[in-house]
């Protein structure tokens, strides 16, 4: 028996359709690592702005004032409404703003969570934002607390295409006992497994053979990577219903 | 046109996952593209409701998560077209003007008084303060700092306000909105330390501004003194008053949240605090116009000077108290 591990939170929003819709919520380091490229992108552009408008005097710095003010309020907040929810560093990272029933967030909450950023960043560097994201069931700052929007992992439609649904091979006979014996969980597994082979990395595979190596040994089975994904292009085919 | 009814029958024995995505794939593809016309033809609704009923079925059969997550994203890419808000921004800001702004902060008209009071009366009473005992003005505010303020009110001087030069109304116009709407929304911010923030930044703002009215009126510059603030004042002051009521209009919720959740009412408060904040922050911008460009031309006697602030100030009353009460198409 594999143990199986919730390992993300997922927030779940009902549509009139009846279907519920969970978007997985993005944790504290994604959304740091964003706030970081964010803060790169702007300091670059205030260092240019810097640049060209030193040139021409008071008026250059009245719009450097200009162009300050916006960069540090409303930066996220034109991004945020105009771009699906993403500045530039959620979408390098991957993760974008959603209001609390799934759609894109409109100005009045977009500015609500980012001027009570404020709040966020208080004493230092986000102190108060941090233990917000750690306690909160859904990772959120008191700025989405308050405007209720949720950060979650955006998964670029063409990241995933239809196309890249598992396809049938064939089954060599020597798997058929212990695909047999796998419950559904296991099942689901492996077949998660060999989906996601093209995204994981060399060490991450091995790591995640090592775990299931137990299960192959109970069946006499020399399992290596190689067969590993054979295996679990079995499981996903085989007659067995997953 | 596909409708619920002429879709081939998903079988009701459970389906293995290869069988019911290779029934389904050329389906998803076409929806997929269909999101990306803009033909209005296309029947959206009923692509969404079929692939909500995929991604249901995927789930109750708990097939693979990279297969759920396909659909997932794609009920999600319908959801967002089909439920977004069109809107048009002029109307919009339109009537957000002539009638959101006006009538919120009336619904809050408790808490406007409330915050107006800490803001002005602290005001008065610190410029009375200093207007009587002179000296006591270094309790509040360091001597440098003092003739500094005094120096730019000098009436030797050729330019109110702060010295500059051709360019300098510009560089004032950005030194104001970038320093007074920082201090708004600060103050709206600190609401949510359950309002003491903002009563804090209010009173802070309050003594300042009061502290040094009353000194530069002493030392005999109120003629330059008024001649440059009584343009801007109307804007400024209650901006900043009115950014304070939006922080309590948070902070109200969390003391005493009524009904509700203190997590809810929070949320319900900041729905009402905002088109406060929103209008508090249009008037920074007026302000900072007016401060910049207007305020600071020494030529004009004081007395249109004055008239214009007084002007302002009951524009901006009569705007606050009567206008928006009931809705223009």
């Amino acid at each position: 028996m594999i143990p199986i591990v919730e390992t993300s939170v997922s927030y779940k929003i009902d549509t009139p359709e009846g279907t519920a819709i969970s978007l997985p919520v993005a944790g504290l380091w994604s959304r740091a690592a964003a706030w970081l490229i964010d803060l790169a992108i702007r300091t670059g552009i205030y260092i240019i702005l810097a640049i060209i408008f030193s040139l021409t005097g008071l008026f250059g710095q009245g719009l450097l004032l200009i162009s300050f003010f916006i960069l540090e309020w409303f930066y996220p907040v034109f991004y945020e409404v105009l771009n699906n929810g993403m500045t530039p560093g959620k979408k390098i990272i991957g993760i974008r703003v959603v209001a609390d029933n799934g759609l894109h967030i409109d100005w009045s909450t977009s500015m609500t969570r980012n001027l009570l950023r404020f709040i966020d960043m208080l004493p230092v560097i986000y102190g108060v934002g941090f233990v917000s994201i750690l306690m909160s069931k859904y990772s959120q700052r008191v700025g989405d607390i308050v405007a209720a929007t949720y950060v979650i992992y955006h998964q670029d439609s063409s990241r995933i295409s239809s196309s890249d649904f598992l396809s049938a091979s064939e089954i060599k006979a020597e798997y058929l006992p212990l695909i047999r014996k796998l419950n559904h969980a296991e099942k689901k597994a492996f077949v998660s497994y060999a989906e996601r082979k093209e995204l994981l990395s060399d060490a991450r595979k091995q790591e995640l053979l090592r775990i299931l190596q137990p299960l192959f040994e109970e069946y006499y089975l020399q399992v290596t990577l190689d067969n590993l994904e054979q295996f679990a292009l079995a499981v996903a085919d085989s007659n067995e219903t997953i | 046109m596909i409708t619920l009814s002429s879709l081939p029958l998903l079988s009701p024995i459970q389906m293995k996952q290869s069988e019911f995505i290779q029934l389904q794939t050329s389906y998803w593809q076409e929806s997929e593209q269909a999101l990306d016309l803009k033909n209005d033809n296309i029947d959206l609704p009923a692509r969404y409701r079929l692939l909500s009923h995929h991604l249901a079925l995927a789930e109750t059969r708990q097939y693979s998560s990279h297969l759920i997550e396909y659909l997932r994203q794609l009920v999600l890419q319908y959801h967002s077209r089909l439920y977004a808000r069109k809107s048009n921004w002029f109307i919009n800001l339109w009537r957000f003007f002539s009638f959101i702004f006006p009538n919120s902060v009336r619904d809050n008209a408790n808490l406007v008084w409330f915050a107006s009071m800490i803001f002005f009366l602290p005001l008065v009473l610190s410029s009375l303060l200093i207007f009587l005992y002179p000296d006591s003005a270094y309790y509040f505010i360091s001597y440098e700092q003092l003739a500094d303020v005094h120096e730019m009110y000098d009436p030797e001087n050729r330019v109110l306000g702060r010295e500059r030069g051709e360019d300098g109304d510009w560089y004032m116009f950005g030194f104001y909105l970038y320093n007074n709407t920082s201090i708004g929304f600060r103050t709206f911010a600190a609401g949510l330390l359950m309002g003491v923030g903002s009563a804090f930044f209010l009173l802070f703002n309050a003594i300042y501004i009061g502290v040094i009215a009353g000194s530069i009126i002493n030392v005999g510059y109120s003629t330059t003194f008024f001649s440059f603030v009584s343009g801007h004042s109307s804007f400024e002051l209650l901006a900043i008053a009115l950014s304070g009521a939006a922080g309590f209009i948070l902070g109200q919720s969390l003391i005493n949240p009524g009904n509700y959740r203190r997590k809810k009412a929070l949320q319900l408060a900041a729905k009402k605090a905002l088109p406060v904040m929103q209008g508090a922050m249009t008037f920074f911008f007026i302000a900072a116009l007016i401060e910049a460009f207007w305020s600071s031309i020494s030529q004009i006697d004081i007395t249109i000077k004055v008239f214009v602030g007084i002007f302002l100030w009951c524009l901006i009353l009569w705007y606050l108290f009567s206008s928006g009460r009931r809705e223009l198409a």
